[in-house]
């Protein structure tokens, strides 16, 4: 029988192996296409793709194009290594990451933000975690503010820096944003993985996550709910309730439609993906939602996934690799196939703001229709903004590599400035992100982390800025 | 010949050489999606960083550790989310026992690289060593309780 296990092995990983297509350019910029279009995470960013793609020509082209840049005598890629490599060494080498390109505004913009970065109206205290983690979401609630995320149980120095092997769900509550309290370890110790968003509803307060029952390989989704911060409890089956057709990722959760709504994707063995949506009235009991508007399609490879949902006035909008509105949570409908890197709401008119990886700033009544504005206040792949009634905070972020930016805007994100505060510059070899932003009265908090700068960059600390309004 | 293009040369041999070990290993630990980006992802960064990879012993085994890094990170962070393996789709394969790809998924990433890369590759224990940085041993170790795990999953008998 072993034999024929192993027989079996080498026919599987030999058939397998004729699916590795060995890379190539034209590969990598699919990848690249396919990452621009989704607007979500790349794997390979810009630069590493543009330099892959450069190592594939080399290697498809080999003397060829050796000999063209030998007698161009072009430089082949600029490296950015500031020190020497370190061998055992603790991490103090420092690699500058590569130049990041920003992508030019579109021709139609008109207004731009200033040249010059105003002073910031807002002053920085800076939070030290004391804890490896990775940031997370920030929500109001339970004692006063509530931070989803996971943290990191066991660390691999092996390849001379911090890789973290195994994290785990947590979450931290503080009433004042100052002193935070790990709560709900008992809950969250017996999982793998970490939570991707919290939100405070009806019922209290409900995390969803992506994890694994210790010791098992796969990953599902799971939620927990809290009446008040402290006490969680999970009421999922990590194994049944969160399933789609493939690997299942629940991205968002928000207040809306009978209560509480989760959004997320499943991927179907890479060949497409479909949008996920599960909504709840008390956070306890989950129904899926099976809407043929979710679905993509594998005969033509279209996706379908879903990053991030918001409730508004106009009903629930939800982003990723399109849009679509839902009025009850129930029924879906795709309306846009505009990729969306945030979506918020104005608490003053109800309307929608979208923003793209490119800048631009899209503005909505009911989520249907979208107008392309002339502001153009960032380009990122992640962005999460506050609202301080007209005055609306936005922090973005394109790769793990590169620092957030803060850009605010006075007018319903008519407008916008960048916010050049020293609080958000960090050392040589380190980078910051952000998880979320909240605005409660003139306090304004940011959850985020303290990283290293290096690839990879793993060495991550939790860190929240607490900025007062001073205008 | 330049130092640039001696470095160039130098790393583009390397390239050729290290591509389809360095993106089987990934593979078989991490699924063919994941594992295909993360190769393209190590090599972009080997090139990046040649000056430091010639000085390292194992360059192939760093870039196998930068890759799976790349995966861990990129997928824990946005979403906060666990590394998922990616199934494997068996159609057009040849038959295999149905439960077979699920049961490689439930390895770990180290008993599932000893497992695939011995049985499926004829790698040696040496080589698959080299990559994870450890012990032939410790590869041993792995591999057997692979597949003992893989019988037990499958109801197989040795």
């Amino acid at each position: 029988m072993t034999t024929e296990l192993e027989a079996q092995l080498r026919d599987y990983f030999e058939a397998f192996d004729e699916t590795l297509t060995p890379i190539v350019v034209e590969e990598l910029a699919s990848h690249g296409e396919r990452s621009r279009i989704a607007g979500r995470t790349r794997l390979l960013p810009g630069w590493a793709v543009a330099a892959a793609a450069f190592v594939a020509v080399l290697i498809l082209t080999g003397g060829v194009l050796l000999l063209l840049r030998m007698n161009t005598g072009e430089p082949p890629v600029a490296t950015s290594i500031t020190t020497p490599p370190t061998t055992a060494a603790p991490p103090t080498t420092t690699i500058t990451p590569p130049a990041t390109t920003s992508t030019a505004p579109p021709e139609t913009t008109t207004t731009s933000p200033s040249a010059a970065p105003e002073p910031a109206p807002i002053t920085w205290q800076r939070i030290d975690w004391g804890v490896p983690s990775e940031g997370g979401n920030l929500v109001i609630g339970g004692p006063g503010y509530v931070v989803a995320s996971a943290i990191c149980r066991k660390a691999d120095w092996s390849i001379d820096r911090f890789v973290c092997e195994d994290s785990r769900p947590a979450v931290w509550v503080s009433s004042d944003a100052v002193t935070w309290e790990e709560v709900g370890q008992d809950t969250f110790v017996g999982y793998a993985g970490g939570l991707s968003d919290v939100a405070t509803g009806p019922d209290g307060l409900v995390a969803i996550g992506n994890v694994a029952r210790e010791g098992l390989a796969f990953t599902s989704g799971a939620v927990w709910t809290s009446p008040d911060g402290a006490e969680w409890t999970q009421f999922s089956d990590v194994d049944r309730t969160f399933v789609g057709a493939g690997p299942t990722i629940l991205e968002s959760v928000t207040a809306g439609g009978p209560g509480y709504v989760i959004v997320g994707w499943d991927n179907v063995y890479g060949e497409n993906s479909n949008a996920m949506v599960w909504t709840s009235e008390d956070g306890r009991t989950w129904t899926h939602v099976d809407d043929d508007d979710l679905l993509g399609d594998p005969d033509t490879g279209d996706i379908a996934e879903m990053y991030g949902v918001v409730s508004g006035d106009g009903g629930l909008v939800a982003w990723g690799s399109s849009v679509w509105v839902s009025s009850d949570g129930f029924d879906w409908e795709r309306v846009s196939e505009l990729a969306f890197s945030g979506v918020t709401v104005s608490p003053a008119t109800g309307s929608f703001l979208a923003f793209t990886h490119s800048g631009e700033v899209w503005t909505s009544t009911d989520g249907r229709t979208w107008n392309a504005t002339a502001a153009h206040p960032l380009g990122a792949a992640w962005v999460e903004a506050a609202w301080n009634g007209s005055n609306l905070l936005l922090a973005g972020q394109s790769d793990l590599a590169d620092n957030p930016t803060l850009w605010l805007s006075r007018d319903e994100g008519a407008t916008w400035s960048e916010l050049d505060d020293p609080a958000f510059e960090p050392p040589e070899g380190r980078v910051f992100r952000i998880g979320n932003l909240e605005f409660q009265g003139n306090t304004l908090v940011v959850s985020g982390a303290d990283c290293d700068s290096r690839i990879p960059e793993d060495d991550c600390q939790g860190v929240a800025w607490i900025g007062t309004w001073n205008e | 010949m330049s130092v640039e293009a001696t470095q160039t040369a130098s790393f583009t041999s390397f390239a050729r050489a290290a591509e389809p070990r360095l993106r089987r290993a990934l593979c078989v630990a991490f699924g063919r999606d994941l594992g295909l980006e993360a190769t393209a992802e190590a090599l972009a960064w080997g090139w990046e960083h040649w000056d430091r990879m010639q000085q390292t012993e194992n360059p192939i085994g760093y870039l196998y550790r930068v890759g799976r890094s790349r995966i861990r990170r990129e997928w824990a962070w946005r979403s906060r989310r666990a590394v998922l393996f990616d199934p494997v789709d068996q159609s057009g394969m040849p038959w295999v026992e149905p439960g077979l790809p699920a049961a490689l998924a439930r390895l770990s990433e180290q008993q599932r690289l000893a497992v695939g890369l011995v049985h499926g590759y004829g790698w040696t224990q040496q080589e698959i060593a080299d990559v994870l940085g450890v012990a032939p041993g410790t590869v041993k170790n792995h591999l057997d309780r692979g597949m003992e795990k893989l019988r037990s999953t499958l109801g197989v008998r040795a």
